[in-house]
């Protein structure tokens, strides 16, 4: 099957963009739970063997409200042109080609695996940086013209806490500690907010460094335009700390350096307060997916003991949730 | 009766051990190594519910059962609680129902994953 995908991403490539995928080179790499991901060299017209990635739809249903792999190839080329380090796009496949949705786009080399990231010592120097990184380069994401980004939902703030209230309703499950967050959440709505492109998903996984850098935003996925404080409040949930809980940005630095680094970009202040609706927010919604991707398992749409195992990581986001609530943010 | 021997928790451990000091060894694709620990990981949490949740199960009834002035088992409970929650009976400031609510959470990851970072901040007496 993954021959055939292949030999018709090929004909297709050559057919519509004169672009030659050498087969020879193509490898799975790791993808997500809607996502297959290649490694491939491309020739075209003066360019030979340039390492390229593909990125195509799974086939499986995505979480509620994640973008097509036509959307996702839109938001990340938007974002590229205004400068956000993310890899370049070079074309979208086309319907005709029948082998579904997906792009090609840029190779980058470096590393995203976030306990290597955190831990291991050749990334000290970039570990110091990188608090300061994640500020201006969401303050970057958030400045990219909506009108780049048309393609994209506009959720409110409201919208997006009802949204998710939806989801966990449809799964018919009592937990109390859920009901009390969106309660305690929809006390606290952020009511005025500005409305920009939010990448949804900014955390370690999804993002490249080397030795020295950030090199890369990836997975567009998520994205969508709403309140930028959003994608700060994500950075702070406690799963994407990954065991370092007291470096409250990404496990790897102070909200305060955060802030300031955003604030030096685009000009406006931080309110610390709706960050912290924000990162409560984080921690529901990836309770949330948890369940969601449990129930995936559960009614055989795709099994796997990954999907079952996750549905006994939704205690940590009622722990988080009740921690957060009662003792307040680190 | 006796429990059928070795128990249930043993026969886990016999199995954790075999999947993870054995079989996980000598697999050379990554996804099955790395399913394999989720494997053993599953098994680990199995076997602490064995140790571990019924004694859970009365502490949660009992807390709730006190917090609603309510009889009735642990899904009437958190159903009820749920829909008063909904209601607006509870102030998201009532430390009973707080403290309630953050006593089961950290039952239920002792169970679920007692390596957890924020359980082990909560059940070490470190500040969290």
């Amino acid at each position: 099957m993954v021959a055939e995908f292949i030999e018709k991403l090929s004909q297709g490539l050559r057919d519509s963009f004169g672009i030659t995928l050498h087969a020879e080179s193509v490898k799975a790499l790791s993808g997500g739970a809607a996502t297959e991901i290649y490694y491939g060299e491309i020739s075209a017209a003066t360019e030979h063997h340039k390492p390229a990635v593909i990125r195509r739809s799974h086939g499986g249903k995505p979480f509620a409200g994640a973008l097509s792999k036509r959307q996702e190839a839109a938001v990340q080329a938007a974002a590229h042109r205004y400068r956000v380090p993310t890899p370049a796009v070079y074309c979208d496949f086309q319907d005709h080609w029948g082998i579904g949705e997906g792009y090609v786009m840029e190779y980058c080399r470096g590393e995203t695996l976030p306990q290597k990231i955190l831990r291991d010592d050749q990334f000290a120097l970039v570990r110091g940086d990188l608090t300061t990184l994640c500020g201006t380069t969401l303050a970057a994401i958030h400045q990219v013209p909506k009108t780049a980004v048309s393609m994209l939902p506009q959720r409110t703030a409201q919208e997006s806490l009802t949204i998710l209230r939806n989801i966990y309703d449809s799964y018919a499950l009592d937990l109390p500690i859920f009901n009390f967050a969106f309660r305690y959440l929809t006390e606290r709505l952020p009511t005025k907010h500005a409305m920009t492109l939010v990448h949804g998903d900014f955390r370690l996984g999804n993002l490249m460094v080397d030795t020295a850098t950030l090199l890369a935003v990836l997975d567009w996925e998520l994205a969508h335009i709403g309140d930028p404080m959003e994608d700060l409040g994500w950075l702070c949930v406690n799963a994407w700390r990954f065991g370092n809980s007291d470096l409250p940005v990404g496990g790897f630095g102070l909200r305060e350096a955060l802030f300031e680094a955003y604030e030096a970009t685009t000009g406006t202040r931080v309110d610390p307060h709706t960050v912290q609706y924000w990162e409560l927010f984080g921690v529901l919604k990836w309770g949330v997916i948890c369940l969601y991707q449990t129930q995936v398992h559960l009614k055989g749409e795709e099994r796997s003991v990954e999907r079952a195992a996750i549905g006994r990581r939704v205690s940590e986001t009622e722990l988080d949730i009740m921690n957060l609530i009662v003792h307040g943010w680190n | 009766m006796a429990d059928n021997w070795p128990n249930d928790a043993a026969l886990l451990e016999a199995v954790i051990e075999f999947l993870r000091d054995d079989l996980r060894l000598q697999l050379t694709e990554n996804r099955l190594r790395y399913n394999t620990l989720i494997a053993v990981n599953l098994l680990g949490i199995v076997k602490r519910g064995i140790e571990q949740q019924a004694e859970n199960h009365r502490e949660e009834k009992d807390l709730l059962q006190a917090l609603l002035d309510s009889p009735g088992e642990c899904d009437q409970l958190n159903r009820l609680l749920c829909k008063e929650i909904d209601e607006g009976r509870w102030s998201t400031k009532d430390a009973s129902l707080q403290q309630t609510l953050l006593k089961i959470a950290v039952k239920k990851v002792a169970i679920d994953n007692p390596l957890y970072s924020t359980y082990q901040q909560l059940t070490q007496g470190k500040t969290p």
